[in-house]
């Protein structure tokens, strides 16, 4: 057998070269390059408050404390530290950073995310592609329904929040004095029950003693938290029937803020005032502004129908050349649903007139429909004696395909159309100012008062709705 | 002539189908973060299909359905969060109050579909066995601990016929051998 001598220079020379070949060299300052996911956990967030964790792979081997790992988010050039590194499997690692506060977005936002770090021994790596996160604007409550109750009142509360992190037994709610929720002392926070992210439901006892007026609504879940201002309004003078809102007007006539202090119950008769105050208001469509006046606006809250008759027995507000816009008028039931600030301005297109005084003509009445998105227009112009002097009696029979006006017993016009609205409606009574169809406003005809005697629905010879106002 | 390297040969060719592929491959991973202050998260990821991050071998979508995450709080009290079907490269999360602790959380899911190709030096078809199942426990303590506690999760492998007949064959030719 032949002998085979063992010669050290060699093999120690074979085995630094197999080192090189087996261990990935990097010269310096090139980073390692790391492959990300194509999307950060969770996929969206709140800036300032939410952690999320990008996954990658190719991480260099070693300790890689979280401040030497920087996150970069475009197009915002934003940075911000890792708040923690955790290796997932081999070179698999998971890096979590909080959204930073400096980003503000309007709208939910599509940022990029690349990272770049070194390890503890200083070995550098970089992302070789970018991962997608999306930064929601603050949430805030869109809606409460009902958003108003009576004193005394026991009433489950939908509440509806935009990009909210509901959680059950963490999110709890607060509506102000005198209104205990979920069981908890009333004015403090209570628990709710949770529906999903954005969906939670309250159970709220109103105190019989609290005040008239609109009360916030704040919604916590950990350290998000948001508030919707005058949310909720308590009344004791209308009928659970009715809602008074607390909003802007409309941006046809937004001269006035709507405040429930406005609708009252006096002398059997429901009163909406309307007076040169100055007052801070929002809605839907309107943003945050202060206006000269306030004024009243009633919707029914839960009462809805599909054919029949409406009649009530009112007395208008304002006079001529006040620049008072009254009317009651019907919109289609998908708003009622949605509808506890107001959000209801164009309802599917479909809206009825019942009454309405235009340019401050007290001596006429539109009668009219505005269907199909205003393209069908349908209504006349009805005589009556000053209609801010007089109570009269306002009627108005819907059947499929056909509307009768009537005042004071007299049929005043008929419309009879294929597009007559057939689906079910919900009546509304305000009083708005100003604008194309109010005119300019007469200071000097402030206050006006707007008394409604009674609001009655038949369908055949059965009563579906009466309120008296007692 | 001796028997012996036959019988070697044999034991080898039957013990090939065995050894021959991985018996399990991971699929995804369970984690319990903190979201917010007051609010968890737990986050679970399914590792498959492009986005395996070029590391996980499951090159195929794969799309985890029925998944179920089944949380023990330290009273036994259950919470479980019946999730929508997860699909390959994305996560899913399930909201808790950060002051819940849980002693484990069993993740259960099904594959499909249950049979895909691997890459990543695992090669070739993998069949696995379409139910999934994992339990995420404390790495120290007795409460999962948000941002430290996680876990991946395999897809167990089931012989192919083909191996299953192979090694049938082996076992009744070292049978035979014995004799």
């Amino acid at each position: 057998m032949k002998h085979i001598s063992y010669r050290p220079i060699p093999a120690l020379l074979l085995g630094v070269l197999l080192l090189f070949l087996v261990l990935p060299i990097h010269p310096a300052g090139v980073p390692v390059l790391v492959t990300l996911s194509s999307s950060v956990s969770p996929t969206a967030g709140q800036a300032g408050l939410t952690n999320v964790s990008v996954t990658g792979s190719g991480f260099p081997s070693g300790t890689i404390p979280p401040a030497n790992v920087t996150v970069n988010l475009q197009p915002a050039g934003v940075t911000a530290s890792a708040t923690s590194v955790a290796t997932i499997s081999g070179t698999v690692r998971r890096v979590t950073f909080q959204i930073p506060a400096a980003i503000v977005v309007a709208s939910p936002t599509t940022y990029t995310v690349s990272i770049s770090g070194t390890t503890a021994t200083g070995t550098s790596f970089a992302s070789s592609n970018t991962s997608a996160l999306v930064v929601n604007p603050s949430p805030t409550i869109s809606g409460v329904n009902p958003s108003g109750g009576n004193p005394g009142q026991t009433i489950p509360v939908a509440i509806t929040g935009l990009y909210t992190t509901f959680v059950q037994g963490v999110t709890v709610a607060n509506f102000g004095a005198g209104i205990s929720v979920g069981g908890a002392a009333a004015g403090t926070s209570g628990p709710v029950a949770v529906n999903g992210p954005n969906s939670a439901t309250a159970q709220i006892v109103i105190d019989p003693a609290e005040a008239d007026g609109p009360y916030n609504v704040t919604v916590t879940t950990g350290a998000q938290q948001e508030t919707l201002s005058g949310g909720f309004v308590i009344s004791s003078v209308l009928s659970n029937q009715w809602i008074a809102f607390n909003r802007a007007g409309a941006p046809s006539s937004n001269l006035q803020c709507f405040t429930p202090n406005n609708v009252s119950v006096s002398g059997s008769n429901l009163v909406i005032t309307t007076q040169l105050q100055s007052a801070t208001c929002s809605s839907f469509d309107l943003s945050t502004a202060t206006f000269n006046y306030t004024s009243g606006y009633v919707s029914m809250r839960n009462f809805n129908f599909l054919y029949g008759t409406v009649e009530f027995r009112a007395q208008f507000g304002g006079g001529a050349n006040s620049g008072a816009w009254p009317a009651v008028w019907m919109e289609d039931v998908s708003c009622q649903a949605s509808d506890p600030t107001g959000t209801d301005n164009s309802c599917n297109g479909q809206e009825i007139d019942v009454a309405e005084i235009l340019h401050s003509d007290f001596s006429h009445v539109n009668q009219q429909i505005h269907v199909n998105n205003f393209n069908n227009n349908d209504g006349c112009t009805a005589a009556a004696t000053d209609t801010s002097q007089n109570f009269h009696v306002y009627q108005m029979v819907w059947s499929p395909g056909s509307l009768v006006w009537k005042i004071d017993g007299t049929t005043t016009c008929t419309i009879t159309q294929s597009y007559v609205p057939n689906a079910a409606m919900y009546l509304k009574i305000d009083m708005f100012m100003g604008g194309s169809a109010g005119g300019p406003v007469n200071n000097a005809s402030l206050p006006w008062t707007t008394l409604v005697d009674y609001v009655k629905v038949t369908q055949g010879s059965t009563v579906v709705f009466f309120d008296d106002f007692h | 002539m001796s028997r012996t390297p036959w019988l070697l040969g044999v034991v080898v060719l039957t013990l090939l189908p065995a050894t021959s592929m991985a018996s399990s491959v991971t699929v995804g991973d369970i984690e319990l973060n903190n979201l917010f202050a007051g609010v968890n998260v737990f986050t679970v990821n399914n590792f498959t299909g492009s986005n395996n991050l070029g590391f996980f071998p499951v090159a195929d979508d794969v799309v985890f359905t029925d998944l179920v995450l089944t949380a023990t709080e330290s009273d036994s009290t259950v919470l479980t969060f019946n999730l929508a079907d997860l699909g390959p490269g994305s996560d899913t999360t399930s909201t808790v109050s950060d002051a819940l602790l849980f002693t484990q959380v069993v993740l259960s899911a099904t594959l499909s579909p249950a049979t895909f190709t691997l890459t990543n030096g695992d090669s070739g078809t993998f069949v696995a066995n379409p139910v999934l199942s994992f339990t995420l426990l404390p790495s120290s303590g007795s409460f999962l601990v948000a941002g430290t506690d996680s876990g991946t999760f395999d897809a167990q492998g089931v012989p192919e016929p083909s191996q299953l007949a192979l090694l049938g064959l082996g076992l009744i030719v070292i049978a035979r051998f014995r004799r």
